[in-house]
């Protein structure tokens, strides 16, 4: 147990019952946010009129819901900011090659890295290759316009420098073991 | 043509970036805790009844609110039929000799009218 463990038992155990969420981390309030998006979306049943599968209109309510919840708790991911200069330098082909096959070492990294990712940038990824969604669907859970050409290429920009992003932290993390 | 290039390269990175794929599919791997469509539902009927009994109290407000005026309207309407009938009583008069009015006609046809309305709303609504 931390020293800030320590204080967060501490003021529990003084009456702020609410900081046990704590304890019970991310999964509590992911579930949280996904019994809200359900409860809104059955409230809202009437609006559904969209030409998106049911599955996005309630991701976007979720996703909508998390943004909320992390704003009224100030909780904010820790987030690295990469150089545009730096991302230019890296092309598109030397991100496939690093991505291409999971090396024990490599796949080690990349989970290091993604957590080095803001909120927005990770739900894309996740959306992208887990979900695997349309990008028209992936626009209209982060609030775009998913009929618009303009908000599925933004998208696609995003998701290439994303990409390199990773790349780049990878490339930084294993350089600062090989130096160790 | 860009933007079929790009679409194309996009489910490029999609089928080859297994490293990728593979972390993130382990990262979102969290199962939802035991009994969470079971407690949604229980989540969802709470959250109807309170919707219908905020419904219904809104409805009831709303039909004092509307009976209560119309009445006063209706008083309104007639006061001074009522108050000629009051002082015919007074005077001793039977009420034939009170002088005619001829709002009275048109304030029952109103108060007929509004009532009949009203009685066939909640008998509807009330499914009486």
């Amino acid at each position: 147990m931390g020293p800030d463990e320590r204080l967060i038992v501490q003021r529990i155990l003084g009456g702020k019952t609410d900081e046990y969420a704590y304890f019970l981390g991310h999964v509590a309030d992911a579930e949280e946010v996904a019994q809200d998006a359900f409860v809104s979306a059955y409230i809202h049943l009437a609006d559904y009129r969209t030409d998106m599968p049911f599955a996005t209109w309630v991701c976007r309510m979720a996703y909508n819901k998390a943004i909320s919840m992390l704003r009224t708790r100030k909780r904010q991911l820790q987030h690295v900011v990469v150089d545009d200069e730096l991302l230019e330098k890296v092309s598109n082909e030397m991100v496939s090659e690093a991505f291409g096959v999971p090396h024990e070492g490599r796949v080690a990294l990349l989970e290091k890295a993604l957590n080095t990712l803001n909120a927005d940038e990770r739900l894309l990824i996740a959306l992208f290759y887990e979900n695997s969604k349309p990008l028209r669907e992936i626009a209209y859970i982060l609030g775009m316009n998913g009929n618009d050409r303009q908000s599925v290429n933004t998208l696609a920009v995003r998701i290439g420098r994303i990409r390199k992003k990773l790349y780049v932290m990878i490339k930084r993390m294993e350089e600062s073991d090989g130096r160790t | 043509m860009e933007e079929h290039k790009q679409m194309e390269q996009l489910e490029q990175w999609r089928l080859h970036d297994q490293a990728l794929q593979m972390v993130v599919k382990k990262e979102s791997n969290e199962q939802p805790a035991h009994h969470f469509s079971y407690r949604t539902m229980q989540r969802i009927v709470a959250q109807e009844q309170r919707m219908a009994r905020r419904k219904k109290l809104t409805e009831v407000v709303v039909l004092t609110a509307v009976a209560m005026i119309a009445m006063g309207v209706v008083i309104a309407f007639l006061w001074s039929y009522f108050l000629d009938i009051g002082l015919s009583f007074s005077r001793g008069k039977s009420v034939h000799d009170a002088p005619a009015n001829p709002s009275l006609l048109v304030g029952m046809v109103v108060c007929c009218c509004f009532f009949g309305a009203l009685n066939l709303f909640l008998r509807k609504q009330f499914r009486l």
